[in-house]
């Protein structure tokens, strides 16, 4: 699945096609996941980060049919990460009115804080990377099987023992780290090669 | 396990150019080598994405969407037998927990006066109890506002309106509240209890609906949406699975009115509320524009059509897909998956359908007047007659009569292209052998519709004929379409193209 990084232009102009239809749906189940995680890492919770989700791809919708290539690739990368940074602090705000936590409630002005905050330059960085990260952990699980992801996912995001993980899953110790380090690895890799394309 | 450390293996095997059987020998050995363990995680990255990897991923899309879809929406979805497996889940054993003990060892637990049965479904405000009310002896709905707004002002004020809403709308086609109370700080309020689930359990289990039965319950559903637009309240959730029936009569109840919108309010998205399927949304609502009582038409429309067919009219794999569709296709004709279908339904499922909410029925009164007089004539076919279809619009086709007129405008366009060939041709050749006789012929194509084809060029016209035709009759699909269209298009400018010549030939010869 290299296929997206350097076709993503190719993916935008067919979402432009009338018959985008196809392209749409690849497009969708690859960042579906990678969105909610972004979503989901920036502490909104999962009804909302679904809310995200539906939102960005609705916006990539409306833009695709008039996105200009301008040559720079980072350019649709740079619009969709500031795209879902605003969808996840608009939607962390409805969320706080919603549930009837004014500024008042907080202590003083913390919401502008917040905000102000992720409108710095370093944020920008921090958020590239962690889409980054998230795209290329999407894109790995669906190129290895389930069985390996959860090997990995048990051991490295959830801190079990790879003894006990190996028991649950039937595998060997050693099959185990295998499948956490050649995970981890490929994710790297996928990320190093985003990084090399900006 | 070997003797000697692999760890010299440990960059290759990591990047997978070991040989097959040094892989497998690798494996076994790291089984119960530590240190190549920790070799192995050392090179395959720094700590920083170790770090990273826990907090990004600390959250599983699929899990956590499949625990979400598994806890039913705020409807009578969830049957008694299913509750057991829904208790288990801890948030569900939190709500549980809210419950006063019983005396009755049949019993869950109380609500207030109400012994509860079990769980009937739980949406984005509140849980929804089935339970018993002793002192009048029947089976009632109770819902609780959910535990974790309880603290929270604007969701007490929304769990309030709900009942309000619901008992200000007193319509016989609207679930009736009976009380309105508190239970240990949470607000709850009672309402009927409806013996015969829902819609979309009978849809999944009994498949399509007869029409008699689609214009049944359009009608009641319809009448319970007049009565809500007339206090100016969008219900804005209408679906099969918000509809309730009731065992042994035709009888059907709008339910949920959790979403309802006050018309002249400003919006106010339920968080998630997108999360659910939304196969029923109108396409303003998909697009976040403002909604009024017309888009509970479409949803009305939706829902019709699938009571007709069996399934939703607009399908993809994802719900972006399906979004997508809502603003942009049109449905496949209803009459084309059920035959038995009238096809004055087909057309007023596809009024109510319209895209623009100009172009639909503009009030739920009107969608019943109608309904009304169908069921009388289709009850009664003998004495009352059948009703003028005064609102069936010429230029609003159903998509199977849209096919048809494309097929023949389509062999109109190759009978026309042929004839138009061969006059331009006998026209320029006589043109060309007695100019005298020619001045004396107007200058518009008409007489050009010249007699008398030779059989070669009848057999032609034929063949391409058939071979479009065949073409036509193929399955439907929108490739198939867009190349109908093209045909459409380089028909008609191949005939303007000749028309050109035609005139220009003319004009030269003539000036």
């Amino acid at each position: 699945m290299a296929l997206l990084p350097d076709t993503r232009h190719s993916l935008i102009m067919r979402l432009a096609d009338s018959d985008g239809q196809t392209a749409w749906l690849e497009f969708s189940k690859l960042y579906e996941q990678a969105i909610y995680r972004f979503a989901r890492s920036r502490a909104l919770q999962p009804a909302d980060a679904e809310e995200v989700v539906q939102e960005v791809l609705m916006a990539v919708h409306r833009v695709a049919p008039s996105w200009n290539n301008t040559g720079r690739t980072g350019g649709f990368r740079t619009w969709l990460v500031t795209t879902m940074h605003r969808l996840c602090l608009t939607t962390l705000r409805k969320r706080q009115r919603v549930l009837g936590i004014d500024n008042g409630s907080l202590e003083n002005g913390s919401l502008e804080d917040v905000a102000a905050k992720h409108d710095s330059d370093s944020d920008d960085e921090r958020d590239w990377r962690d889409w980054a990260f998230c795209w290329a952990a999407g894109e790995v699980q669906l190129e290895i099987l389930p069985q390996t992801w959860r090997a990995f996912w048990l051991t490295s995001v959830v801190n079990e023992p790879a003894d006990e993980v190996a028991k649950q899953l039937n595998m060997s110790i050693g099959s185990v780290y295998a499948a956490k380090c050649r995970t981890i690895a490929r994710i790297r890799e996928r990320i190093s090669t985003l990084e090399n394309q900006s | 396990m070997s003797k000697a450390c692999l760890s010299k293996n440990t960059a290759l095997f990591l990047t997978g150019d070991l040989t097959p059987p040094e892989e497998k020998k690798f494996v076994e050995h790291l089984s119960s080598c530590a240190r190549c363990q920790d070799k192995l995680e050392t090179l395959a990255c720094d700590k920083a994405t170790w770090d990273m990897a826990k907090s990004m991923l600390e959250f599983d899309p699929e899990s956590e969407k499949a625990k979400r879809t598994k806890l039913p929406s705020n409807t009578n979805s969830v049957s008694l037998d299913q509750n057991s497996e829904f208790i288990e889940q801890s948030e569900s054993i939190a709500i549980f927990n809210l419950l006063h003990p019983t005396d009755d060892p049949r019993m869950l637990g109380r609500i207030g006066n109400y012994e509860i049965i079990g769980l009937i479904g739980r949406g984005g405000m509140g849980v929804v109890f089935k339970a018993f009310d002793q002192s009048l002896n029947r089976n009632v709905a109770v819902k609780v506002l959910e535990p974790s707004l309880a603290h929270v002002g604007a969701a007490r004020q929304r769990f309030a309106r709900e009942a309000q809403t619901m008992a200000s709308i007193s319509h016989e086609n609207v679930i009736p509240i009976f009380a309105v109370a508190e239970h240990a700080g949470l607000p709850y309020f009672v309402m009927e209890y409806a013996d015969g689930g829902t819609l979309e359990q009978r849809i999944a289990e009994e498949g399509s609906f007869s029409a008699i039965d689609v214009m049944q319950v359009g009608l009641q559903i319809s009448k319970a949406l007049d009565a809500a637009h007339r206090q100016g309240l969008v219900h804005r959730d209408i679906k099969p699975g918000n509809v309730l029936m009731y065992r042994g009569t035709s009888r059907v109840r709008v339910a949920d009115f959790g979403l309802v919108q006050v018309a002249s309010e400003a919006s106010f998205t339920r968080s998630g509320m997108l999360a659910g399927t939304p196969a029923f949304m109108s396409p303003e609502q998909i697009r976040g524009e403002v909604c009024d009582h017309r888009s509970d038409l479409f949803s009305l429309g939706t829902l019709l059509y699938t009571l007709c067919v069996g399934h939703t009219p607009f399908r993809a794999e994802t719900v972006y897909g399906v979004m997508q569709r809502i603003v942009h296709d049109t449905p496949r004709g209803v009459v084309q998956q059920n035959s038995e279908t009238p096809a004055w339904l087909e057309s007023f499922i596809a009024r109510l359908m319209s895209k623009t909410r100009e172009q639909r029925f503009q009030d739920a009164a009107t969608v019943a007047q109608i309904l009304e007089r169908e069921i009388a004539h289709h009850q009664n076919p003998g004495s009352i007659r059948e009703p003028v279809r005064e609102w069936i619009v010429d230029r609003e086709l159903t998509p199977t009569q849209n096919k048809i007129i494309r097929w023949l405008t389509a062999a109109l366009f190759v009978i026309a292209i042929a004839g138009a060939t061969y006059g331009v041709i006998k026209q320029i050749r006589f043109s060309k052998t007695d100019t005298t006789q020619h001045i004396q012929k107007p200058l518009t194509l008409a007489p050009v519709e010249i007699p008398a084809w030779n059989d070669a060029e009848i057999q032609s016209a034929q063949v391409k004929a058939a071979s479009l035709w065949a073409e036509l009759h193929q399955p439907p699909s929108d490739a198939n379409e867009n190349r109908f269209d093209q045909q459409l298009r380089s028909a008609r400018k191949r005939v303007e193209e000749l028309i050109r010549d035609y005139d220009t030939e003319f004009t030269s010869e003539r000036f």
